[in-house]
């Protein structure tokens, strides 16, 4: 995405170690959202004393800082995030261990790909809140459903990029393998893997950022009973804005680290190591 | 800023024709927006609706929970309509609306069902089991703080599923929860397709007043219109005693309209578990909120009670029965 | 992929395409007809092709899905004319520009229902949340996308259009935009996605009275399970439509028109 090349545009050029300036490039956007959420706040503040805002539904800032510490103090805010991060981290984790050799099958197979591609292109885009309610319907509210919902969502994406890595690697690369008398397993791990780990990263990347979406929205589905998603929805029902409002900081926090933080440095230091990246 | 006189006197004129068609349309009588409760405590409503009986033109919406309905008026997209207990309270920490009279009670209407042949036979039995309620419920309020105590168990004892009472049944149906706190009709539904039984009435603890509710500025600017519209709300429950069979058949085309379509066997039995007593005695009922406010605050659902002279208006529920 | 290979087995790959989802379809009805489960969780074939004849006759799919859409329709356009000045108006920001672009990247990140509880309360149960969500999600990528097409327009464009004494408002106009096109319109793609998650999240969630949602929640409380995986097929279905073969086709169409058909 052209947002994304952008940025990556201020990475040193011929950049040995890349990690350091994406880490600083995500705290300049964490310190940038959060200071623009605290002149939003004063700015709220003084809207609210002017205009009368509803106190109930535009909480005053230090009423927020409140409740954020509340919540913080209390260890809901820690268990109700680990609860939905573990949830998506299992669900994730299988997404991975099956797509990616899918994937990367498909990509050399076109068996594979016939039989399996039909349906991963139909599901692709198709938002996956959707498939909730049937999800309810057949597994009903458990981790079961969650995890399995969230493995699907996320294995989509995962198993497009790996495809897509894996049926353009250079023949070159396959002749100078078979000809150094690599066939079979040997050709897939030590060839086709490295060749198409860009792709997967980039797979890895959105599918993560899916599996997140998929648990939150889970969540709201009551098809968990914790997490940081049933508790919103829960304040939603209470009108307790303040909860509302810190939990979504907070999910945005965890959004943005997902966004920039976890992919970058594995994606610099892999692909510049096994020196197949086009950058 | 400099003014010219002819400017002046223009804008002068401007604003008396505007405040002279404003009143115009006031004296007209300004349509009232209710938001109704499907789960059966807004029948009534609907009938007084239906005949006419509020005094102004009505545009109404309709909602399950009463916590729905104070979604409405909170985003200001209703201007009155009926809610329970808890969501009385938690929105009444806001300053937008203003309690006005009771609509009935519906304690009975809310109670704990479980499959037919699931062995479970009253609360106790309950214990290690699944229970699904709607969180900001009145039902969930009686269930965490008389139901559970009283058979002396906590929410360790059973797990309390967020479930919104419209998904009760069919999770049942499913053995996706072991029990559910639902509200009528869905306990009707439930009853009349053979996939539930009732074990626990919340009546037996709470008698649960449904609550009417007006905007607050809706209540500063036309106070008569309200006490008009309670007036005949008053009307239609003295033809609702009188008129049991026909009463059924209003509320289920009544709840048609609002897209919930249920047969009239269903509608029957959900509307028989309604008590039609709108009397208010104002300490009373202040004592009775100020308990569950406590709870709320206990639950850590609440934060403040609401200022409840400012909440509570039942002066105009008495001008209204003053005839 | 070898040519002669592809061209004797065309026929075989074609069917070979159908094998996964015709298998499923038989085994759904396999299950279905041997009675393992309550008719509710698996209504047969015929009972939801039933389903859906009768909600298209009795005059209730369509106008479902044209409510929807019609959402859809009013919230994007929104999204689009929003999210294109909002992406202008950042360019012109000065030092304030790297902070709105960081911002908008933070809320990009985040997963379009997170805003459902928040839109609920502060614009009611409904269509307001409903199109405040589509037009919020949707508005995002679609300024950040004009920002970084216009911050991107090659300095080269710019220089002839100035060589030329093309300047300004005719030089933004004739130069600028053109050439900011094909990121522009990712973006738009990209928006148009993301709405449609707004739209599902709001039908679904946020208490919508009418539109292909209401198909959905009222079949599962009702339990007419028919009636809730016609709402399903349908709304997949749009979002297929839609997506694919819609803005692919308008994509292809309008970069190819305008010579801008780079490598992907």
């Amino acid at each position: 995405m052209r947002v994304a090349d952008a940025a990556r545009r201020r990475l040193p050029a011929g950049g040995e170690q890349v990690p350091p300036s994406v880490m600083t490039d995500w705290l300049k956007s964490a310190v940038a959202l959060l200071g623009f959420l605290v002149f939003i706040g004063f700015t709220w503040q003084v809207l609210a004393k002017v205009a009368g805002f509803d106190a109930l539904l535009f909480p005053s800032v230090p009423a927020l800082f409140e409740r954020f510490i509340e919540l913080a103090k209390s260890g809901e805010l820690l268990d109700e995030t680990l609860a939905t991060l573990g949830r998506m981290a299992l669900g994730y984790a299988a997404a991975v261990v099956v797509a990616v050799p899918l994937g990367l099958a498909m990509g050399r197979s076109p068996l594979l790909q016939d039989l399996f591609g039909p349906v991963i292109n139909l599901l692709l885009p198709i938002p996956i809140l959707v498939l909730v309610p049937l999800f309810i319907l057949w597994l009903g509210l458990t981790l079961r459903a969650a995890v399995l919902l969230i493995a699907i969502a996320s294995s989509l994406p995962i198993a497009v990029n790996a495809w897509s890595g894996s049926q353009r690697i250079e023949p070159r690369l396959l002749r100078v393998a078979q000809s150094m008398d690599v066939h079979g397993l040997g050709t897939f791990v030590k060839v086709v893997l490295p060749a198409a780990m860009p792709s997967i990263l980039i797979g890895l990347r959105q599918g993560l950022a899916m599996a997140w979406r998929a648990a939150i929205g889970a969540e709201f589905f009551s098809v968990a009973s914790n997490g940081i998603g049933s508790r919103m929805f829960q304040a939603k029902d209470y009108v307790q804005m303040d909860v509302i409002l810190c939990l979504l900081v907070v999910i945005m926090v965890i959004s943005m680290i997902i966004d920039k933080l976890v992919f970058a440095p594995l994606e610099a230091r892999t692909v510049r190591r096994w020196g197949v990246g086009e950058r | 800023m400099k003014i010219g006189s002819r400017f002046a006197f223009r804008s002068v004129a401007a604003l008396f024709v505007l405040a002279a068609c404003t009143s115009l349309a006031y004296a007209a009588g300004t349509p009232i927006r209710f938001a109704y409760q499907t789960s059966i405590a807004g029948g009534s409503l609907m009938v007084t609706e239906a005949r006419g009986l509020w005094g102004a033109p009505v545009e109404s919406k309709g909602f399950v929970a009463g916590s729905d309905v104070l979604q409405a008026i909170l985003a200001g997209s209703a201007d009155a309509g009926s809610m329970a207990t808890t969501p009385v309270i938690t929105g009444g920490q806001s300053g937008s609306f203003a309690v006005v009279a009771v609509a009935n009670r519906v304690g009975n209407t809310t109670a704990i069902v479980v499959p037919p042949n699931s062995g479970i036979k009253s609360v106790t039995d309950l214990k290690g089991k699944s229970l699904a309620v709607q969180e900001g419920t009145t039902t969930a309020l009686d269930i965490r703080n008389y139901v559970l105590p009283h058979f002396h168990m906590s929410t360790a004892d059973v797990r309390l599923v967020n479930m919104n009472m419209g998904d009760m049944p069919a999770a049942l149906a499913g053995g996706r929860v072991d029990a559910i706190a639902s509200v009528e009709p869905f306990i009707a539904t439930a009853v009349l397709n053979k996939i539930g039984v009732r074990i626990q009435s919340m009546m037996d603890f709470d008698p649960i007043p449904a609550f009417i509710v007006f905007r607050r500025d809706f209540v500063e600017k036309h106070p008569d219109e309200v006490v008009n519209a309670l007036r005949g709300y008053y009307h239609a429950v003295d033809w609702i005693k009188s008129h049991p069979k026909e009463t059924v058949d209003v509320i289920t085309d009544g709840l048609a309209k609002q897209g919930v379509r249920l047969d009239r066997p269903v509608v029957e039995m959900a509307w028989n578990t309604v008590d039609l007593d709108t009397s208010v005695n104002d300490e009373q009922m202040k004592a009775y909120l100020k308990g569950a406010a406590d709870l709320l605050m206990k639950n850590g659902k609440l934060k403040k009670e609401p200022e409840w002279d400012k909440l509570l208006r039942f002066d105009l529920a008495h001008k209204a029965m003053a005839k | 992929m070898k040519v002669e290979r592809v061209a004797a087995g065309a026929r075989l790959l074609h069917l070979r395409r159908l094998a996964l989802p015709v298998l499923f379809l038989v085994a759904w009805q396999a299950v279905a007809e041997s009675g393992l489960f309550k008719p509710i969780f698996m209504p047969s074939l015929q009972a939801i092709g039933g389903r859906i004849l009768d909600l298209v006759r009795s005059d209730v799919l369509l106008p479902a899905a044209a409510v929807s859409m019609g959402r859809l329709a009013v919230g994007f356009s929104f999204a689009l004319i929003l999210g294109i000045a909002l992406g202008l108006i950042i360019t012109r920001l000065g030092f304030a520009e790297q902070l709105a672009v960081r911002l908008l990247s933070a809320l990009l990140a985040t997963p379009a229902v997170a805003w459902t509880p928040l839109f609920m309360l502060w614009f009611g149960l409904g269509n307001p949340a409903t199109i405040a969500l589509i037009v919020f999600v949707g508005m995002v990528p679609i300024a950040l996308n004009t920002w970084s097409g216009l911050r991107d327009v090659d300095r080269i464009y710019l220089r002839v259009a100035e060589s030329m004494n093309v300047r300004g408002a005719e030089r933004f106009r004739k130069v600028a935009l053109p050439a900011a096109f094909a990121p522009v319109l990712a973006g738009v793609r990209l928006g148009f996605a993301r709405s449609w998650h707004g739209l599902v999240a709001g039908e679904l969630l946020a208490g919508a009275a009418s539109g292909l949602g209401v198909l959905v929640t009222k079949g599962l409380v009702f339990l007419d399970t028919p009636s809730m995986i016609t709402g399903v097929i349908t709304i997949a279905a749009l979002a297929y439509i839609t997506e694919r073969l819609v803005f692919e086709r308008v994509e292809r169409h309008m970069l190819a028109r305008w010579g801008l058909l780079r490598q992907a």
